[in-house]
């Protein structure tokens, strides 16, 4: 027969200020009180026999929820959950680990807490032995164990599972890089056989290898269900667009001009960028770049100077300078300074830059604005700080002899 | 029947391996102080009011008179109380597994009321030997005693249910229950005859499952008259009406075991 899973209008409720045993005595469907976590809102799924499906998403979008309710271990507040075949689940590692206990003991007592036999523990245990490989400790208290050895133990406990449907929540690396590997193997085989799996976990790698179905949950929705590449590609997407809208906000707070004693001003904060110098806030990476500064301050403060400062949107300080105002009044009293980079090296990015007047070390006026850096060729694998611009020539001969 | 299958039987045979176990685990003697704490209470209980004290039940010529009586009614009650305590415990402190296995959860408090058995079966037998000593072997109607035990364990069943359920929403059931188990024990004429209770309480006693369920083990062991039918029949309702509502409040309520706990 065939597996297979169906979901309709399933929610999760949990009452904020916890129980108080009313499940006891209501036979009524609860509805969601003001105030109310919905964990789960009416999701409806169906998973088909031969799906591999693997759930994404924030802390807190329900995807645990969701699963324990398909393990079983807790019921939905409303809607029904209908499964065709035998649910293996794996929510945590080592739950029956009797520390007092050895090793080989400790095998018993997760047998016995399955519900197995002895003689059913016994067929499996030498099995359970050799992939925990912990030689003769298997026969110490657990208490002696190092954690790595006890995660090995545990991994190895669940390692002989023959699952129809296996449900695993984020139980997938343990141990050390050796033992880790052969757990991932041991893992994917156990998924392959299985006829339905089902993975929570925050590793897209673990999800696009063993998964052919990933779902991705927000708030207790399904925002998306499709294949492991699309789905994985929007959420990572996503994650990163919520976290700059959120930096974003930060970094707007400190936009502006701020004069805080009198006689003090930044009166004009410029950027010029490109071949032809214009004044821009969307700067190309690698042109020839001019920042310019006008301030005023009162003549005759000798300890004063014009800090310029340059942070990321990621809150990475890139440049933090100093320079004495005194170097820099022009002929009208007023403050000029220009800052000169031949080539833009700053990576693509937001950046905020800080223009502050201080006199030794209180800040007396400020003026911030925001830029951003784009580059045609950007790389690609992450976020670079700086482009390094490089120039390439032929080695002359000196140079081949010194290295000689 | 009541929705467990052969598997589940045998789940709550290993839970109550693990229960007994796991009480003693780490100790030298380990489930040998499961025989020998309920024995050595039992032997105190023996000194003192058979050697010391001397207390004597009207009518009796030797102490070991009143100790017998006592330990016929004070032993099951020992192993009564003992069993609703791990019951009623049993669903908190199996949290660990609740929220990693699906299983059928009622078996917990199920199994853990069958603790109580080991301390009955300690008192039974240190009783037998005091019996023998004294010379009042019990007759025929010793063949009534494993009904009795098993309608104990029935009501001691039922009441877990209700109990284990309600502990993990209302965790303060646990602490407050020993004392209400103690004052059940001393408004239940266990410790003295029912004759030297107030008359109050003469008549409630037999609407009391505690008193009925005492007295009929006394009545096999020691009085030589089986049971009371009617006794019996009243617990046995009882229990099974506790039983049916607690099983079906509990499988209620199991759904919401894993965010309470």
């Amino acid at each position: 027969m065939d597996s297979r899973i169906t979901l309709h209008e399933v929610s999760k409720i949990f009452p904020v200020g916890g129980m108080s045993g009313q499940e006891l005595f209501s036979t009524a469907a609860q509805t969601a009180a003001t105030g109310d976590k919905i964990a789960v809102a009416r999701v409806s799924l169906t998973i088909q026999h031969g799906e591999r499906l693997g759930i994404i998403g924030r802390n807190g979008a329900g995807k645990s929820t969701l699963l324990h309710m398909i393990a079983g271990l807790s019921s939905p507040t409303s809607g029904s959950i209908e499964i065709n075949g035998k649910v293996t689940s794996v929510m945590t590692l080592g739950v029956g680990v009797r520390e007092d206990l050895s090793g080989r003991e400790n095998i018993y007592v997760d047998g016995e807490i399955q519900g197995r036999a002895r003689h059913e523990i016994e067929q499996v245990i030498d099995q359970i032995i050799d992939f925990a490989d912990l030689g003769e400790f298997i026969d110490y208290p657990v208490r002696t164990y190092s954690t790595g050895m006890k995660a090995r133990l545990a991994f190895a406990m669940i390692s002989h599972i023959d699952p129809e449907i296996l449900i695993i929540d984020e139980a997938l690396s343990v141990g050390d890089a050796n033992f880790s590997i052969k757990a991932t193997a041991r893992i994917m085989e156990i998924c392959a056989r299985g006829k339905i799996v089902i993975i929570v976990s925050h590793g897209m790698g673990s999800i696009k290898s063993i998964c052919n179905r990933c779902l991705w949950m927000e708030n207790g929705h399904v925002v998306m269900d499709g294949s492991p590449e699309a789905v994985t590609k929007a959420y990572i997407d996503s994650v990163r667009a919520a976290d700059e809208a959120q930096l974003m906000e930060k970094f707007r707070k400190f936009i502006g001009v701020r004069s805080m004693q009198d006689g003090w001003a930044v009166k004009q904060v410029a950027i010029f960028n490109g071949e032809s110098g214009e004044q821009r806030s969307l700067l190309e990476a690698g042109q020839p770049t001019r920042l310019e500064v006008r301030a005023v301050t009162p003549v005759g403060e000798t300890d004063s100077g014009v800090r310029v400062r340059i942070t990321r949107l990621d809150d990475l300080l890139v440049f933090d300078e100093c320079f004495p105002v005194e170097a820099f009044r022009l002929c009208d009293q007023s403050i000029g300074l220009e800052i000169e980079m031949a080539t833009l090296v700053l990576g693509s990015a937001i950046y905020r830059l800080d223009v502050s007047l201080e006199a030794g070390v209180t800040v007396c006026a400020e003026s911030s604005c925001i830029f951003e850096v784009f580059a045609h060729n950007p790389p690609t694998g992450g976020k670079p700080m700086l482009l390094y611009p490089v120039s390439a020539s032929a080695i002359s001969t000196d140079s081949l002899e010194k290295v000689r | 029947m009541f929705g467990l299958n052969k598997q589940d039987i045998r789940l709550a045979f290993n839970l109550f391996k693990m229960n007994v176990r796991d009480r003693f685990l780490g100790s030298s003697l380990g489930s040998f102080w499961a025989i020998a704490n309920p024995f050595f209470m039992l032997a105190l209980y023996t000194f003192v009011f058979g050697f010391v004290f001397k207390v004597r039940l009207p009518g009796a010529e030797t102490t070991l008179g009143y100790v017998i009586w006592l330990i016929s009614g004070y032993g099951p009650w020992i192993a009564m109380n003992e069993a609703i305590l791990a019951s009623t415990t049993s669903v908190v402190g199996a949290s660990g597994i609740i929220k990693n296995m699906a299983f059928k959860t009622e078996l917990l408090p199920i199994s853990a009321a069958f603790t109580g058995m080991i301390s009955l079966g300690v008192s039974l037998c240190f009783l037998l030997i005091l019996i023998t000593i004294e010379g009042n072997i019990p007759d025929w109607r010793i063949i009534w005693l494993p009904l009795i035990v098993a309608l104990q364990f029935f009501f001691i069943v039922s009441l877990g249910l209700w109990l284990s359920a309600i502990n993990v929403f209302v965790r303060d059931l646990s602490i407050a229950l020993p004392n209400i188990l103690t004052i059940i024990m001393f408004v239940t004429p266990i410790f003295y005859p029912i004759t030297s209770m107030p008359p109050l309480v003469q008549k409630l006693s037999f609407a009391n499952p505690f008193y009925i369920i005492a007295d009929a083990y006394r009545g096999v062991l020691l009085d030589h008259k089986p049971p009371s039918i009617v006794g019996m029949g009243y617990v046995f309702l009882l229990a099974l009406t506790i039983f049916f509502f607690g099983l079906a409040a509990f499988r209620r309520a199991k759904g919401f075991f894993d965010s309470a706990l």
